[in-house]
């Protein structure tokens, strides 16, 4: 095989460099490992480029990736650690690091950055973003997540979920048993196979939740005055108490008709099917409450 | 459990130099009639105390140096107002609460609430025994809060006061200050969890 | 299966000021939500660390000499405990003066926060400890709004000596965000003038205030 010059410099170039891309000058690649207990609590801050945190089952901590224009530090013991991407100089560069770090699967973890993107797979924690976008799958013990405006996917199973953002969409799959879900603005939507306990809340963005609930279960819907759109199994056995202060109800979900609110401006609906079941409690102040059947 | 209200009358630290406690009224009077020499063992005795309130309150150790220095000299101006309706600890700090309020109040600038970079290299690589580690993050946490929340988080959690004395304090509803120390209890669980 | 502990109850419950007749509603939640009872355990611990913190902090340094010089360049004389002197006016009395000076500084402060932003349209003047005078409002409002009011004030103090350290888009979603809030609590707040005690507007008005606590709390967050 001939191979040019080119070629072959390339190949030269990239077994130097361990067979990855190229480093600009400026950048740093990063590939440490530390020791850590298993339940080790991490704080990862790395203001833009993307975090991605994996779990596995080692007691050490792994980090990997790249760092521009900037320098990753890492300090603390087995049993909490910080890992900061910064700027050492005083220049006022604007680090970028790509990092993928794996965790023993017991840690819990706090990741904040300003831009990057945050991902997560098996990791129970703390993701705390100004406007990039957060995506967490897998199984966690608990997960909390909130962006001002960067989008929020949840594709998990957590017993215990907080997600919050402002003009970003919420897109919540899943199994939860306690969840808070809120925007200022953004949509909410819910894919949920059950969920005992939540609150789902919005200034003037839509709720729409898709799913089943947990018998016994409790959960608010609040909207000032987006729609809040609710699809429930035929077979849901609950109560349902609907109240529109200056908007309307439209139920797809029984024969029943709403009656006018106590000063005519708005809807109420309360609905009983069934003995025990859940209990859902839906508020807007001027938007539209829909029932329909899944 | 109730909180209970901490007695706030000053107890000098064990180990410090102070070898006896000083006869504070006997002190107090001679500092009423002028006698400068009187005030240096009562500083003495309660530095530690006003010292602490300060650092705490303002999470710098440049203004709390300052503050406490003013404290003392405050407290030589007022002490003639000092009648022994309590014990002369708990006027001194009630003193030094107000003024670190005032100071506060009057400042043009609030203080950014910066996480020092330096920290992440120094720390240590072997974990601290479960305790020390607890109170320094504790203190550390403190210095984090924003300054209301600091405020009454340390005047009530810490040093005993009821809401009531706070917002006499502050001149703000004791609703508020209910607000701004759950807040800080809750700002302080996430940053110690 | 009862909702969690409000923030409230959970304070009042740990500072042992729970009225008696919501204490065994929350005990009997507590001894069913591992959630609530691990949240009362770790306030308790946070209470007794705060607790056991030393009362006194050694002084790097020495500082009797340059407090005893301060007093004696100043000629301070301390004012000798006089019996019998006819009092001062009270207007004179220093914690007149201090609650004079705190009314100004509440008022001004008040003053920095509607000018931080502009205020919403709410026909209803705040409930809050600014001194202002308040038309009469349910008690639960009035209570709920000096609260929040007083709450989300320090939060924009707080924001605004820190939004030089966020991007300038991240600062303008934050208001753009707190405007829509601010929006919504005018609309609940008009309609709550007519109907008090509605308890979804009461609750709606809640949800608002809360959302407006967690967008300015994420935001001072996000740059410490």
């Amino acid at each position: 095989m001939n191979l040019s010059r080119a070629a072959i410099g390339v190949t030269v170039a990239g077994i130097a460099f361990g067979g990855g891309p190229t480093l600009t000058r400026a950048q740093e690649r990063i590939d440490r490992g530390h020791p850590a207990a298993h339940d080790v609590r991490l704080k990862v801050w790395a203001p833009a480029g993307s975090v991605r945190l994996e779990a596995w089952d080692r007691d050490s901590l792994q980090i990997r990736g790249t760092v521009d224009q900037g320098k990753l530090f890492a300090g603390g013991g087995r049993d909490a650690m910080k890992v900061a991407v910064e700027d050492p100089t005083g220049a006022n560069l604007s680090p970028v690091a790509d990092l993928v770090i794996r965790v023993p699967r017991g840690a819990q973890v706090s990741v904040k950055t300003v831009t990057g993107a945050i991902e997560a797979v098996d990791v129970t924690g703390w993701y705390n973003s100004v406007s990039g976008s957060i995506r967490l799958r897998g199984a966690a013990r608990r997960l909390e997540a909130e962006s001002l405006d960067g989008d929020i996917t949840l594709q998990a199973e957590a017993p215990w979920v907080r997600v919050r953002t402002g003009s970003g969409t919420l897109t919540i799959e899943g199994r939860y048993r306690d969840l808070l879900a809120s925007s200022v603005s953004g949509p909410i939507r819910v894919v949920n196979k059950e969920v005992e306990r939540g609150r789902l809340e919005s200034v003037t963005g839509d709720i729409h939740y898709f799913g089943r609930f947990r018998a016994g279960g409790s959960v608010d819907f609040d909207s000032h005055s987006g729609t809040i759109t609710l699809e429930l199994p035929a077979e849901m056995a609950g109560r349902l108490d609907l109240t529109s202060v200056s908007g309307s109800i439209d139920n797809q979900f029984t024969a029943d008709r709403p009656s006018k609110t106590a000063t005519g401006a708005g809807q109420r609906l309360d609905l009983t099917r069934g003995s025990g079941g859940v209990t859902i409690t839906v508020r807007s102040f001027k938007g539209t409450i829909r029932l329909l059947r899944m | 459990m109730p909180v209970s209200a901490r007695s706030r009358d000053s107890k000098p630290e064990a180990g410090r130099a102070a070898s006896s406690t000083p006869d504070v009224p006997a002190l107090v009077a001679r500092v009423q009639a002028g006698e400068i020499e009187a005030f240096e063992p009562l500083y003495r005795h309660h530095v530690d105390r006003v010292y602490a309130l300060c650092l705490r309150m303002t999470g710098h150790t440049g203004r709390a140096k300052e503050l406490t220095q003013d404290v003392f000299v405050r407290c030589w101006e007022r002490i003639g107002s000092f009648r022994g309706d309590s014990a002369f600890g708990t006027w001194l700090h009630r003193v030094a609460v107000n003024l670190v309020l005032e100071q506060h109040r009057a400042t043009a600038r609030r203080e950014r609430r910066v996480e020092p970079r330096a920290d992440l290299e120094n720390l240590p690589h072997v974990a601290l025994s479960g305790t020390e580690d607890q109170r320094l993050d504790l203190e550390a946490a403190i210095q984090t809060l924003p300054p209301k929340a600091r405020q009454v988080f340390v005047l009530h959690d810490i040093e005993g006061y009821t809401h009531d004395e706070i917002a006499r304090f502050t001149g703000s509803a004791p609703g508020t200050m209910r607000a701004h120390l759950h807040r800080a209890r809750q700002l302080l669980m996430k940053r110690l969890s | 299966m009862t909702p969690h502990l409000r923030d409230e109850e959970l304070h009042d419950l740990v500072d042992g000021v729970l009225p008696e007749a919501g204490r065994q509603t929350v005990d009997a939640h507590i001894a069913s939500c591992l959630e609530c009872s691990e949240r009362v355990e770790r306030l308790r611990r946070l209470l007794a660390m705060a607790r056991e913190a030393p009362r006194g902090v050694a002084p790097p340094d020495d500082w009797w000499p340059a407090i005893r010089s301060t007093i004696n360049q100043r000629k301070i004389v301390p004012l000798g405990a006089v019996p019998n002197q006819p009092s001062r006016p009270w207007w004179t009395r220093p914690w007149a003066l201090a609650a004079a000076a705190m009314l100004l500084v509440a008022v001004s402060a008040a003053v920095t926060a509607i000018v931080l932003r502009p205020p919403p349209q709410v026909p209803i003047a705040r409930a809050s400890d600014s001194g202002f005078s308040v038309p009469s409002v349910s008690p639960r409002l009035a209570t709920m709004t000096a609260n929040y009011e007083g709450l989300t004030r320090q939060l924009l103090i707080d924001f605004d000596s820190r939004r030089a350290a966020l991007p300038p888009a991240a600062v303008a979603q934050v208001e753009q965000n707190l405007r829509v809030i601010d929006i919504a609590i005018s609309e609940i707040v008009t309609v709550l003038q007519a109907e008090p005690d509605n308890d979804v507007l009461l609750e709606l008005l809640d949800t608002s205030y809360r959302q407006k606590v967690a967008v300015l709390e994420h935001a001072t967050e996000s740059v410490s």
